[in-house]
C-alpha cells in the first residue's frame, strides 16, 4: 500500500500538466478557428513542464508579428488562462510558420558576430532588448566562446544582453 | 475578428455570459469595445494595461491580413 500511495503521489503532478496542457493546445485550437486565419494548431514541442504550440498553415505568417510580438502576446494570454487555478504552472510558448528557428539561428548568427567584435576591440556590444527566451538563446550561443561573457541589465520588456569582454 | 476578440475576453474572464464585443465602423479603423461584468474587469485590463495590450497585439493578427487597423477598448 506504501507503494501504490508514493506512485499515486509521483504521477499527480504530472497527471495534473497534462490537463494544463491539453487546456493550452484547445485555446490555441479556438483561436486558429476564431482567427478567420487559414491555419491549424499542433503541439510542436513537450517538456515536463512546459510546451511549444505551433500555428501551420497558408495564413500562420500573420501570427508572428514584428520580432514575433503576437506570439508572445498569446503565449502571456494563454498562461493566464491555463493557470488559472493556481497549483502547477505550465510555460506556454508559441511559433507559427517557422519562425522560432528561423529567428534563433539569425540571434545565434548575430551573437558570434558580435563575440567576435568584442574580441577584435575590447568593447561591449549591446544588444536591442529581447524576450526572456531569447536572451536564453544569446547567452547559451557564448557559454562556450572563450574571452567573452554575457549578461542582461533593465526590465522586461525592455531588459537586453550585453556582450562583454571576459574579466 | 469581432469572434476572435470574444473568445479571447470569454477565455479570461469568469463571466463569459456577461461578455458583450460591439463593433463601431470607422472610416480609418474598426473599433472593438468590450463590456465585461465589473469583477471580471481586472481580468481583461490587467496591471498597467498589460492584459489589454496583449489583447490589442493579438487583434493585431487577424487585421494585418485585411490590412485594416482595429481599435480595442475596453468599456467600464
Amino acid at each position: 500500500m506504501a507503494g501504490d500511495t508514493s506512485n499515486s503521489k509521483e504521477e499527480a503532478v504530472p497527471a495534473g500538466m497534462q490537463a494544463l496542457k491539453e487546456r493550452a493546445l484547445a485555446f490555441a485550437q479556438g483561436v486558429a478557428e476564431q482567427s478567420g486565419l487559414q491555419m491549424t494548431a499542433r503541439l510542436s514541442h513537450e517538456e515536463p513542464d512546459g510546451v511549444t504550440i505551433a500555428f501551420e498553415g497558408a495564413e500562420a505568417r500573420y501570427m508572428v508579428g514584428r520580432n514575433g510580438q503576437i506570439l508572445d502576446a498569446l503565449a502571456y494570454l494563454a498562461s493566464l488562462v491555463v493557470n488559472r487555478r493556481g497549483g502547477p504552472r505550465l510555460r506556454v510558448i508559441f511559433d507559427a510558420d517557422g519562425y522560432r528557428a528561423h529567428r534563433e539561428q539569425t540571434l545565434r548568427n548575430l551573437a558570434k558576430e558580435l563575440s567576435e567584435q568584442v574580441l577584435a576591440t575590447g568593447q561591449e556590444a549591446v544588444l536591442d532588448p529581447l524576450s526572456p527566451l531569447e536572451r536564453r538563446i544569446v547567452h547559451q550561443a557564448l557559454l562556450e566562446i572563450p574571452g567573452v561573457r554575457t549578461y542582461s541589465e533593465g526590465e522586461d520588456p525592455e531588459r537586453y544582453v550585453i556582450i562583454s569582454p571576459a574579466a | 475578428m469581432k469572434q476572435l476578440i470574444e473568445y479571447l475576453v470569454k477565455a479570461l474572464v469568469d463571466e463569459p455570459d456577461q461578455v458583450q464585443i460591439s463593433e463601431v465602423p470607422g472610416d480609418e479603423a474598426t473599433t472593438y469595445e468590450v463590456r465585461v461584468a465589473p469583477d471580471d474587469l481586472g481580468k481583461v485590463i490587467g496591471k498597467q494595461g498589460r492584459i489589454a495590450n496583449a489583447l490589442r497585439t493579438v487583434a493585431k493578427a487577424a487585421a494585418m491580413k485585411d490590412k485594416k487597423k482595429v481599435y480595442v477598448e475596453i468599456v467600464a
